[in-house]
């Protein structure tokens, strides 16, 4: 439907409806408002999300893949921009152009058990994941989330988290740094709860996203328990102008992570996350 | 096949050029410096001149003779002409509750360049791949460049910061023209040995006098070139180069560069193959218009690398090296060619004078990297 350079200039969507996740995060989800259809995405894709005369911004599509909704955004409140967009009430427009980048390995799940790691704003990109995978990979073996935020409040699709969690197979982990009196999950890091997720899910292929910080923690966590790093895939996050390539803006070494990711395996850029600045 | 030109029927080509609509521009001096600007005849361009370039060093001096082409390349290169700084992309008007969305028109603007060098067509060649080579591509690029015309101009007295030689792009252009040329002299006059590059070239060629050169000119032509080759002071060892730097992102070189670069981005201004943009939305008063533009940007800005609240390259020694190894190295990786063709350039207008052609030779014997 669409040529080449038309994807690269932005449709306007309509903001069908809002929900507010935290107090800095919001979901909307968007259907066209220019008459054409909505377009489809693999877990894990991006979209620049805009609004006209602001500027527009890279986000993961976090809707279950076979919405009927057409699509979702889940955005944290992070500048001008973002600010932009979740300030945007029900009837309003926003822009989107898309979908970028590669996606989760889902076709290697099939005989495979699998675990999700995700850490704050990470689980938006891995939603969609967590639904094609738990949901409807009839292949499968058992499905591990591995999920850490800063408080309780901070975690996101509470909802889904329970849902996923009375699966048959599916086990889910959640972990704070900062707890409430109420909170009954675990405390600390991610990388605290892999002793316990690793009980249910052997061998497992690893989807995983979250700040640079706790991939770096959590991969090398996950190496020395013996997880080969060929088995371990990351989503990246870095400045982006176009997404497709052509601003230089998100380069990882020789990487662009706009068109050589955002999903990448882990051994192919454990090194320059490792490394200072790069 | 090749031809001649006298000074004279050189400048009819100008005029043919401006009667096919062609927008025709050459080296000129302007502000003390040679740039490509817009001319109408070649008496304006920089005739009787030489550059003398160094480490942060540009002057023009008076030459003995009046050659057209005797000095290299000036400050700007073909990318302001083909990839220019600032440029729309699209364009939105309000539309009830929503907004239409418009391609930003072509230019239609036809440039002919007259003069450009080797070097500076491999640069081309780079940004052809770059920007059109891939999944999505630059129309506007795109456009322009189809719509080019380009007389390049073999080089046969190199500059002092010159090192096409070792970089495989010059002096000598043998691809990426419609009209190639050796600016000789002969006779205490002037040559223009040229040859086709494209049926394009051969049929602007057609509309102007000229006359089938004989072997000895072409030899001629010939020598000049490789003599220019031969006489290049400076080189860059490129075997190894992509994987040394690849390796070593945490050599001790790259703090003590950083001392000396005040991250101007100067360098990747003047740069012909550095294609990095940045996008600018802007909104007219009422609200009832907004422009999506693109503009140059630098690695050297802290900008560029902005994530979650901080710069990722916050040290100048990281942009630096985000500089130079993609520019050598994963260059390679990403596009199958290093990203310098040996221009200078970045030597010249550094303002502190960092040389990559010493700074790595210096890098690669320093056995604490
Ligand atoms: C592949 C990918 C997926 C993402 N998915 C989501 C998501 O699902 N939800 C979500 O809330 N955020 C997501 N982000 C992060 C989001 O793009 C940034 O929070 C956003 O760009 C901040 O823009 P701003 O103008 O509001 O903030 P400011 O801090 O004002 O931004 C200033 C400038 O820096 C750039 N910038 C700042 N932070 C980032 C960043 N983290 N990544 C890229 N550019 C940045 C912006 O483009 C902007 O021009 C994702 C980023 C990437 C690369
Ligand atoms: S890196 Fe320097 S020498 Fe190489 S093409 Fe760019 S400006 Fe010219
Ligand atoms: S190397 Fe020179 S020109 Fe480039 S940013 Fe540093 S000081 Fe500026
Ligand atoms: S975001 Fe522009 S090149 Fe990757």
């Amino acid at each position: 439907m669409d040529d080449q350079a038309s994807t690269l200039i932005p449709r306007p969507f309509e903001v069908v409806a809002k929900r507010r996740e935290t107090h800095d995060v919001t979901t909307l989800m968007v259907e066209p408002s220019d008459g054409r259809s909505c377009f489809g995405f693999e877990p894990a894709q991006m979209g620049m999300i805009g609004v006209p005369g602001v500027g527009e911004v890279p986000i993961s599509f976090s809707n279950h893949p076979d919405t009927s909704r057409c699509l979702s955004v889940t955005i944290r409140n992070a500048g001008a921009v973002t600010a932009a967009i979740t300030g945007t009430e029900v009837g309003g427009v926003i822009t989107v152009r898309g979908p970028y980048g590669t996606s989760w390995p889902i076709d290697l799940v099939a005989g495979r058990d699998v675990l999700f790691v995700a850490g704050g704003l990470g689980l938006a990109p891995l939603r969609s994941a967590v639904f094609a995978v738990a949901e409807e990979s009839a292949e499968r073996g058992s499905v591990g989330i591995v999920y850490g935020a800063k408080t309780p409040e901070d975690m996101l699709f509470k909802g889904d988290l329970e849902i996923w969690g009375e699966y048959d197979d599916v086990d889910v982990h959640l972990t704070v740094d900062a707890p409430t009196e109420e909170w009954t999950g675990g405390v600390g890091l991610v990388t605290a709860l892999f002793e316990e997720a690793l009980d249910s899910v052997r061998t497992p292929l690893v989807m995983m996203c979250g700040p640079d910080l706790m991939m770096i923690n959590a991969g090398r966590d996950l190496v020395a328990r013996d997880i080969d790093p060929s088995d371990i895939w990351v989503t990246l996050e870095r400045n982006m102008k176009c997404a497709v390539g052509l601003c230089g803006h998100c380069q990882l070494g020789p990487l662009f992570v706009c068109k050589d990711g955002p999903v990448l395996r882990y051994d192919r850029v454990a090194d320059l996350l490792e490394m200072r600045e790069v | 096949m090749s031809f001649v030109l006298k000074r004279s029927e050189l400048d009819q080509l100008v005029t043919v050029l401006r009667e096919d609509g062609y927008q025709v521009y050459g080296p000129v001096v302007v502000d003390r410096a040679i740039r490509y600007r817009r001319i109408d005849s070649i008496d304006e361009l920089a005739i009787g001149v030489r550059d003398v370039q160094g480490p942060g060093r540009y002057s023009l001096v008076e030459r003995a003779d009046d050659a057209i082409f005797g000095h290299t390349v000036g400050v700007t290169s073909l990318k302001d002409l083909f990839f220019p700084p600032r440029r729309a992309v699209w364009t939105a008007a309000r539309d009830g509750d929503s907004y239409r969305f418009e391609p930003a028109a072509p230019t239609g603007a036809r440039v002919a360049v007259i003069g450009a060098r080797s070097c500076e067509l491999a640069a081309m060649s780079i940004h052809d791949t770059v920007l059109l080579g891939g999944e999505y591509v630059d129309a506007d690029y795109e456009a322009r460049r189809k719509a080019g015309f380009i007389v390049s101009i073999d080089c046969t007295e190199p500059g002092e910061v010159c090192f096409c030689a070792s970089m495989g792009t010059g002096p000598g252009a043998d691809g990426g023209f419609d009209l190639a040329m050796t600016e000789l002299r002969v006779d205490g006059g002037w040559e223009y040995v040229g040859r086709y590059g494209t049926q394009r070239g051969e049929a602007i060629l057609e509309r102007v006098e000229h006359r089938v050169p004989d072997q000895i000119e072409i030899g001629q032509a010939r020598s000049a070139v490789s003599a220019a080759a031969g006489a290049m002071g400076r080189e860059l060892t490129v075997t190894g180069l992509p994987e040394f730097l690849a390796s070593h992102r945490q050599h001790p070189s790259w703090a003590d560069i950083a001392d000396r670069c005040l991250a101007c981005g100067n360098c990747t201004q003047a740069c012909p193959t550095c294609f990095c943009v940045s996008t600018i939305d802007t909104s007219s008063l009422d609200g009832a218009t907004m422009t999506h533009d693109v503009r140059w940007d630098s690695c050297f800005s802290l900008d560029f690398s902005f994530m979650g609240g901080r710069p990722q390259r916050a040290s100048i020694d990281a942009r630096y090296r985000q500089w130079l190894t993609h520019k050598l190295s994963g260059w390679v990786e990403q596009f199958g060619s290093s990203g310098c063709v040996g221009c200078g350039r970045c030597i010249t207008w550094c303002p502190v004078g960092i040389d990559f052609t010493a700074e790595i030779p210096r890098m690669m014997e320093r056995i604490d990297g």
